[in-house]
């Protein structure tokens, strides 16, 4: 009876569905046939993630006309490009953020913001029509669909001659250190006439990189030439250090990726997991008990720090951006000539979802910055306590229970810069927040007083502006952006196309698609297909209104609070009020 | 560093006496000027009701950038403690003389009326703090205006499971239980008083006597109860945030309410009193 209810399918792999279906084996041989694949050993490929399947499944051959936007500065993406044909021209200057399709920062004047109690429509979703034209002066869109539609500038001759550009030829890769570090985009790429670049994703430059020596120097070479000075520079601990000692610091700095670039789409599936099973497949970047062989800097996303504790384990802080890991056991051991009295690592640092590492060798670490602290008593330096390496006191993670902190971690709540977080022993349920929240956006609230409960503490579906915004991966007209005044993570509401990419992306669903309706509730439909027109929305934390955002500023009882999640010493002082 | 409500409430509190303390002793020092403290300790209420009442002004103008709703309400509290001290004076003792009662039917409705909205206000603080924790410690986290929703779908569940049992046996235990009790339970929220007051009295009746059935009930009909006392279970639960949470907006409708027929009747006092003063100011 049982047996008759099994069925069987293929076991679903990698390359199921390719990132560019169109790719055929003559496009793959063409790409073998130029550098820099022409000079990658094929032989190191594993039979089964053979160089060719890479570039057949894991590339794709996109073309751009004249003026198309190909990367927008502040943009985050999953994917670096090869020059194939033609010449792109990256922007030095900044470029005007209407240009490149974005929302303008602009705040509503203080008579437009007192109107606001009688101009708000009476209906949800409506748009003016008319606006929307306007608005798309000045902005060129051709294409449709998510992966088709390009922004391009209009007056590409008077762009370069008016601002400073670069330009990038046939044979030239851009775009590999934001991809593979997860960084925003340095600068404003566009083509310049007809060009044709190769899209390769991150998952294929990652293999390529793993196994190819030459791709492997090429870009860590760039890395350390064009970021990691910088970087180690703006590092506290190494500040004061010399550009010689900083250089000495940064060629022998070894970097390392760990865990899912696109694990938000694992997220929900995770998330029903329990807490022993989800920990397991964090990745261990250092274990507890191992020797503590270098500095790790965290470069980006974020670690969780935990000690073992009866069957489990126990998490006492993560580390986010610029933070350091290893530092208490290095500064103890540093002098230690016997073997024995050196400390171990005393904590277990594990990657939630991707994470970029900077191990800074022990040896640079005691003569750059050890040597400096050293003094004559050290020889009896007590053994630190069980604390987040780099300084618990700085942390703030002891104000924040462990209940909490793992709550936190294991929601990825700690991606956050502006969480809404609501004490529900303070909140009244008066809903003053939302209707605040909808009367600055024209009667449509932005947010959803509901969420995740861990003890008293709701974390509200709210954008929560995220350090690691992967809705903004994949957007074709780059109309979710960051704010590059505040940082905030804002949708133009004007080059939406509603493909819904970011809704999909954000693993807390935190961006809803709305159909748009004329002022009399009308919905309004695409003229050729008469579907209806759909526009993201999610919370801007009312980056145009004076004041910053309503729901915080229109809670009575002081129940919402909009947190950054890396400043937990502010967090910890608020939830213990 | 945030500062913990604890610190606030007593920073508050003695900011509140001290301005208590200088408001009655300047009333005594006017009032010893030979003139009467009623006409200032009178503006100096109606100036306070007029702040207070701008808080719900304040509340429509989010968008507007002005002070946080919490440092308001802050501003809401204290200095309706304040205006209780003067219209204590004002209403009921005038310095150098003795206790009195408002007389005449204006004053005695006036009087009345901003008793009801200090009292309704007092009350109002209370509940505030009281309650969103109890609704925290139920677990059933839900938006007050979607509770209808919730308890038609748990009703549309348990009349599945009615309807389920009926298929399955002969006997009409479950069914007539339902008919006799669960129907109407589940009908719309129940229990409001038994709720506001805590009791779990709903809960363990209903599910006693659910209980109390199952020595005649078979296997499947037993299933059918197990389920049946989970949805009784969850339906308790939204009885009690309807309760709380009903509780919490109610109060705020009748202040509110209380708050502009103060305001009618100050309007009409202020009048009077200059009417029939006399020249005596």
């Amino acid at each position: 009876m049982i047996a008759t209810e099994i069925e069987f399918m293929t076991r679903p792999q990698r390359w199921d569905v390719a990132f560019g279906p169109e790719m055929s084996e003559q496009d793959v041989d063409r790409l073998l046939a130029v550098e820099p694949f022409r000079s990658v050993d094929a032989t190191r490929f594993p039979a089964k993630l053979s160089l060719r399947d890479i570039l057949k499944n894991d590339t794709r051959i996109v073309r751009f006309k004249e003026g198309d936007i190909v990367l927008r500065e502040g943009d985050y993406g999953d994917s670096a490009f090869l020059v194939l044909s033609g010449a792109v021209r990256v922007a030095l200057d900044a470029l005007n953020p209407r240009l490149l399709g974005r929302r303008e920062p602009k705040k509503r004047s203080l008579l437009r913001a007192i109107a606001q109690h009688w101009t708000n429509p009476r209906n949800i979703e409506v748009r003016d029509l008319h606006a929307y034209e306007i608005a798309r002066q000045g902005v060129g869109s051709r294409g449709e669909g998510a992966h088709d539609t390009h922004i391009f500038l209009q007056d590409v001759d008077r762009i370069i001659s008016s601002a400073a550009t670069a330009r990038l030829e046939t044979g030239e890769v851009f775009g590999e250190l934001a991809a593979l570090g997860r960084t925003p985009r340095t600068a404003s790429i566009f083509a310049e006439g007809d060009t044709e670049l190769l899209e390769i994703r991150w998952q294929g430059l990652r293999e390529i990189r793993s196994r190819s020596e030459a791709i492997k120097n090429f870009i860590d070479s760039r890395y350390r030439e064009r970021a990691l000075s910088n970087q180690l520079k703006h590092t506290a601990l190494f500040a004061g250090l010399s550009d010689a000692d900083l250089s000495e610091l940064a060629d022998a700095t070894e970097f390392e990726t760990y865990g899912t670039f696109d694990w938000n789409t694992s997220y929900a599936s995770l998330a029903r997991q329990d807490p022993a099973a989800r920990l397991l497949q964090e990745p261990v970047i250092a274990q507890e008990g191992d020797y503590p062989n270098g500095l790790i800097i965290v470069r980006s996303g974020f670690a969780r720090v935990s000690v073992k504790h009866g069957n489990g384990s126990k998490t006492t802080s993560y580390l986010g951006k610029g933070q350091v890991y290893g530092l208490d056991e290095l500064t103890h051991n540093f002098g230690v000539s016997d073997p024995s009295k050196c400390l171990p690592l005393q904590h277990t640092l594990r990657a939630i979802g991707y994470v970029n590492i900077l191990r800074v060798p022990t040896a640079l670490i005691e003569k750059h910055v050890l040597r400096k602290m050293a003094r004559a008593d050290e020889r009896d330096r007590p053994v630190p306590p069980k604390t987040p390496s780099g300084g618990k006191a700085a942390n703030g993670a002891e104000l924040i229970d462990a209940g909490t902190l793992e709550f936190l971690a294991d929601g990825r709540f700690i991606n956050g810069t502006r969480t809404m977080m609501i004490d529900m022993d303070r909140c009244t349920r008066c809903d003053d927040c939302v209707r605040a929240c909808a009367s600055t956006h024209d009667n449509n609230p932005r947010f959803i007083r509901h969420g995740p409960i861990h003890g008293h503490h709701m974390i509200a579906n709210a954008c929560m502006h995220c350090q690691d915004p992967v809705c903004m991966i994949g957007c074709p007209t780059g109309a979710i952006s960051r704010d590059p005044a505040t940082g905030n993570v804002v949708i133009n509401d004007n080059t939406c196309i509603g493909c819904a990419t970011c809704a999909n992306s954000c693993p807390y669903e935190n961006i809803r698609m709305v159909e748009i309706r004329t002022d009399r509730g009308l919905p309004i439909l695409d003229q050729n297909t008469s579907a209806p027109i759909f526009k993201a929305t999610k919370c801007d934390l009312c980056v145009d209104q004076w004041g910053g955002p309503a729901c915080e500023r229109a809670c009575p009882h002081d129940a919402l609070k909009r947190v950054d999640m890396s400043d937990l010493a502010s967090l910890g002082s608020w939830l213990r009020r | 560093m945030t500062v913990t409500f604890n610190s606030r409430r007593l920073r508050n509190l003695i900011v509140t006496a001290v301005l208590a303390v200088a408001l009655a002793g300047y009333l005594w020092i006017y009032s010893m000027k030979l003139r009467p403290a009623t006409f200032v300790s009178g503006w100096i209420l109606a100036g306070f009701v007029l702040f207070l009442t701008l808080y719900n002004v304040r509340k429509k103008f989010a968008y507007f950038p002005l002070i946080k709703s919490s440092i308001w309400l802050q501003f809401h509290i204290y200095v309706g403690l304040l205006s209780m001290v003067v219209f204590t004076t004002h209403a009921f003792f005038m310095y150098g003389h003795r206790w009195h009662v408002p007389s005449g039917p204006l004053n005695v409705i006036l009087a009345f009326a901003y008793i009801a909205t200090a009292l309704s206000g007092i009350l109002g603080l209370a509940l505030t703090r009281a309650f969103p924790s109890r609704i925290t410690d139920s677990g059933e986290e839900v938006i007050y205006e979607r509770i209808p929703i919730f308890v038609r779908t748990l009703r549309e569940r348990a009349a599945e499971l009615i309807v389920e049992v009926v298929g399955k046996t002969d006997a009409s235990t479950l069914p007539d239980f339902y008919a006799q009790r669960l129907a109407a339970f589940f009908a719309r929220p129940r229990y409001y008083w038994l709720h506001l007051f805590q009791s779990r009295r709903p809960l363990l009746v209903l599910n006693g006597q659910l209980a109390s059935l199952s020595r005649y009930l078979n296997d499947d009909e037993k299933h059918i109860a197990h389920e049946l006392s989970v949805l009784i279970k969850k339906k308790d639960a939204l009885d009690s945030a309807w309760a709380l949470q009903g509780t919490l907006k109610g109060w705020l409708f009748f202040h509110i309410a209380m708050t502009y027929s103060l305001l009618a009747f100050l309007a009409a006092h202020i009048v009077v009193a200059y009417a029939f003063s006399g020249g005596v100011r």
